[in-house]
């Protein structure tokens, strides 16, 4: 039997559970049911490793008329960092979601409706399955985000729902010029189809525009920072961790996978220009944060922006720089996917602990609660790209890539980058290691429960660990399918 | 005769829709809204889609209106009065570019949107034939609701997934202490008319369900005049929202798990997710849009009945106050 | 010109107003406002472009549709926050002192 609707059915069927069934401990069932999902996922994994890509056609109609599943090496990949980030997410939240009562009742069913439409994203083939994936992705995240209903949450909630629906719209635009032109939705018919044209560049315009505002790329990031810095800290660290990448993932596939023949160079660079000030912008509004979740917030900014540097890397350069492009840029998903949640996970403890959000508060807490900054350090380490890290790997795969194409420009945007992450990490240790403040006995802490400070250090510890294991889904990544789709791409 | 008649419709559009835009005060841009949405069941008549036409009427027009004039008769009269092009929120003054910009991008939008159209390659591959073809296999005769309950039934799945989101969006946001609604003013006028006119409405509602499996017509059709129709039994005064909880929220999501258990208890056969068996392919379809019907009504009624209580506005140190 | 382009036409017209209505608009009903109407108008393309020049096409109106629905409870989905934020703030427009574009950012201690 076919395990690929499965990792559909089993968050959904959760979903109804946990809506329906409150009284149910419906937190502890959450964790079972995330460990039947990682399970249906590793054995997808495998599958995909021994037999390569797999497709399905659902209700057993082909594509064009039916709708097609797609599960390839990229695909698993993040089919399983998925599996593994919202399992120590939903670890955490047990502990966490003490604290918020109110919360906790509504937590779980858009924890899983979110869980089903980010695997229905990465496994869809079909262009408006796509932008219904999206939209249910939006809903749920929204939804998360203005759990705790307070002000500054519904307003951070309104402008993200806003922006996201105005990006929906753009894409659907995009999916529907696509359709009158080549009357198919499949991704794959597309691809062949496909021929640079008005309409198509001006179905490929709207749709990318759709999805960078989707992604909270600069300059359409300004929803980014208050959504995630003001939701739960285990609902940031789904959000900066994934949700962002689905639609990071949409455009990377468009571009690179079926319209790699229609990118014009110029839009390539384009891409790696914005992605550019999103690295400078967001490095420079983090250091200037007062607050350690915005600091977070505005690190994700920057770090989207590294994704964007993919695409003038892979387009239009020899085939072997486009494949290190290609597998540095989505190494970099996976690195940024899990430092990124142990960050917002150990700040999440962190803020507990002290009971305050700015960093000034976190002085001298160096002795009081040591496992969770030191979490939050070797995340920092894999942002900042040092080795060993997934990050350091991820950033040495698209530095080749550029030195390679002697996209030299690139080569000082990545560095610089780099030392600029470096400043803002450094800024929160600075004061955590304030001398003064630990002999004066300032830092005085609130015990954070053992499973949220280790739940941090778990995902810290694979996002260096990622830099030893590198290969395992860069070998993946490399499977038949993905490979001949790029050297299309880079002829 | 034709053309003239849609060359006035399409202009006549563009006006409603500049009328919502900028209209004086938001009742007359909700009016202008319904409006728009009426013209538009009108175009998808004269574009060859009639359920198009009863969605838009029913949903696009009457539901959306009935939410908005919900919100915009819960705010003040000033926030009512909001006028049109409004850039002085903080009095500061507008700079030139934030005029400009706007103009410049609807412009360049328009533009490029019109060569997309004009320079349209003709489309290889024809979807419709294909439909048609496949037809006789999908267990109904009319052609759209094969695409939506057969042929991509799984868009039509998380379809279903998004409207229970949003349902679970207005549980979460309703505040804790919900008391009943005081004096809950029963209309005798629309009580007694409600009384006469629902049960057509059900019956309605039921007939075009079942047609649409060999006319125009549907479950989103159908659930749509079921909301309708407890949307006025509320307007009438009847608690039906005090329907017991858990009650309602298995009306809610039973379409959803109808819908999910026959889509995956097929593969215990063998076949793949979402394929009906031939034999009864017809039937479970009937059987699902009759759950979804059911909830669908149920979900945009309670997308209506959810939205937060009209408290009204406080300073903001109270409404935190109400928060904890 | 047949019916389907003129009204494909129409609805490149609908959006670029909806979206100039977008950027100039700080009202947020007059967004969702914005929302709708731009929504009809891709809506109006993707029909009309599919149908010029063919025949009656069932998978671009059975898309639409799914497409209405998504657009009212989208619709539902802002009207519910909209009018729990204007509870809490009495305020009809997102500015930079209820919250927003991160520079003014405070959220204020939870308690």
């Amino acid at each position: 039997m076919n395990l690929i609707p499965f990792l559909l059915v089993i968050p959904l069927a959760w979903a109804l559970i946990s809506l329906l069934l409150p009284r149910l401990p419906i937190g502890p069932i959450a964790l079972l049911g995330m460990l039947v999902q990682s399970l249906a996922t590793a054995l997808l994994w495998r599958s995909v490793q021994l037999h390569g890509a797999e497709r399905y056609a659902i209700g057993d109609w082909m594509a064009p008329l039916g709708i097609t599943l797609v599960a390839d090496g990229l695909t698993v990949t993040l089919l399983a960092i998925t599996a593994l980030i919202a399992m120590v997410c939903a670890f955490y939240a047990l502990f966490y979601l003490r604290s918020h009562r109110h919360e906790a009742r509504y937590f779980w069913p858009l924890f899983w409706f979110l869980l089903a439409s980010l695997n229905g994203i990465w496994l869809a083939g079909d262009l408006f399955n796509l932008y219904v994936g999206l939209e249910l992705v939006t809903f749920a995240a929204v939804g998360m985000v203005i759990l705790s209903a307070n002000r500054q949450t519904l307003a951070a909630g309104l402008r993200y729902l806003y922006m996201a629906l105005l990006g929906s719209i753009g894409y659907l635009l995009g999916v529907a010029l696509l359709y009158s032109a080549y009357g198919t939705l499949d991704m794959r018919q597309l691809a062949e189809l496909i021929e640079p044209n008005w309409t198509t560049h001006v179905a490929m315009l709207s749709i990318s525009l759709g999805l960078l505002v989707k992604t909270a790329i600069f300059p359409f990031h300004f929803w980014l920072p208050p959504a995630h810095g003001g939701a739960l800290a285990p609902v940031s660290a789904l959000l900066s961790a994934l949700v962002v990448k689905s639609s990071f993932y949409i455009l990377a596939r468009l571009w690179l996978d079926v319209g790699a023949d229609v990118l014009p160079v110029i839009t390539a660079q384009g891409f790696g220009l914005i992605g550019a000030c999103a690295i400078f912008y967001g490095g420079f509004k983090a250091l200037q944060q007062d607050e350690i979740k915005m600091l977070v917030a505005y690190s994700t900014v920057a770090q989207l922006g590294y994704l964007m540097l993919v695409f003038p890397l892979a387009a239009g350069t020899a085939p072997e720089h486009s494949m290190l492009a290609w597998q540095g840029g989505m190494l970099h998903v996976l690195a940024h996917a899990l430092a990124k949640s142990a960050m917002f996970l150990s700040v999440g403890t962190l803020v507990l602990a002290v009971g305050s959000k700015k960093i000034d508060a976190l002085a001298g807490i160096s002795t009081r609660i040591p496992l969770s900054l030191f979490a939050f350090g070797l995340a920092g380490v894999s942002l900042m790209g040092l080795p060993p890290s997934g990050g350091f790997n991820a950033k040495w795969l698209m530095l080749q890539s550029a030195i390679g194409s002697g996209q030299w420009h690139w080569v000082v945007v990545l560095s610089l980058g780099s030392l600029l992450t470096a400043t803002y990490i450094f800024k929160v240790f600075r004061v955590s290691f304030d001398q003064q403040a630990i002999d004066s006995g300032k830092g005085l802490v609130k015990r954070a429960p053992w499973g949220m400070e280790l739940s941090a250090l778990f995902l810290a510890g694979l996002a260096i660990a990622l830099g030893f294991a590198a290969a395992l889904p860069v070998e993946l990544l490399s499977l038949p399918e993905v490979e001949s789709s790029l050297m299309e791409a880079s002829q | 005769m034709n053309l003239a008649f849609d060359v006035l419709l399409g202009i006549a559009l563009l006006l409603c829709a500049a009328g919502v835009f900028y209209s004086r005060d938001l009742f007359r841009a909700v009016v202008m809204f319904i409006a728009f949405g009426l013209l538009l069941a009108l175009v998808w008549v004269r574009l060859d889609a009639p359920d198009l036409a009863l969605a838009e009427a029913a949903i696009g027009a009457g539901l959306t209106g009935v939410l908005m004039i919900d919100a915009v008769a819960h705010l003040s009269a000033k926030n009512a009065h909001h006028q049109g092009a409004q850039f002085d929120q903080t009095g500061a003054r507008p700079q030139l570019w934030s005029r400009i910009l706007p103009v410049f991008s609807a412009v360049i939008i328009f533009i490029l949107l019109l060569g997309a159209i004009w320079w349209r390659p003709d489309a290889p591959v024809s979807l419709p034939d294909l439909v048609a073809e496949s037809l006789p296999e999908s267990g109904v005769e009319h052609p759209i609701t094969a695409v939506l309950l057969n042929f991509r039934s799984y868009d039509t799945l998380l379809e279903i997934a998004v409207l229970l989101v949003a349902v679970v969006v207005a549980m979460a946001l309703k505040p804790d202490t919900s008391e009943p609604e005081a004096g809950n003013s029963k209309d005798p006028i629309l009580h007694g008319l409600s009384a006469r006119l629902v049960p057509p409405m059900l019956v309605v509602g039921v007939y075009i369900l079942w047609a649409g499996s060999y006319m125009p017509g549907g479950a989103f059709q159908g659930g749509a005049i079921l909301a309708a129709a407890l949307v006025f039994l509320k307007l009438a005064g009847f608690g039906i929202e005090r329907l017991a909880d858990s009650l309602l929220r298995i009306g809610l999501a039973l379409g959803f798990i109808v819908f999910l258990t026959v889509a995956t208890s097929v593969m215990i056969g063998g076949r793949p997710f979402l394929t009906y068996p031939e034999s009864v392919a017809g039937e479970l379809i009937f059987f699902i849009e009759a759950m979804l019907t059911f909830s669908i009504g149920l979900i945009l009624f309670s997308l209506f009945s959810q939205a937060p209580p009209p408290v009204a506005p406080t300073s903001s140190l109270q409404g935190e106050q109400d928060e904890r | 010109m047949s019916a389907n382009l003129w009204f494909a036409l129409v609805g490149a017209g609908l959006i670029a107003l909806a979206a100039f209505t977008f950027f100039v608009q700080t009202h947020l009903l007059r967004r969702i406002f914005a929302f709708n109407i731009m929504g009809s108008g891709v809506f109006l393309i993707m029909v009309g472009m599919a149908q010029h020049l063919r025949q009656t096409d069932p998978v671009p109106q059975a898309l639409v549709l799914t497409g209405i629905v998504v657009a009212v409870s989208a619709t539902a989905l802002a009207l519910l926050i909209f009018r729990r934020f204007y509870a809490l703030s009495a305020a009809v427009t997102l500015t930079q002192d209820n919250d927003t574009l991160g520079d003014s950012y405070e959220q204020e201690p939870r308690q």
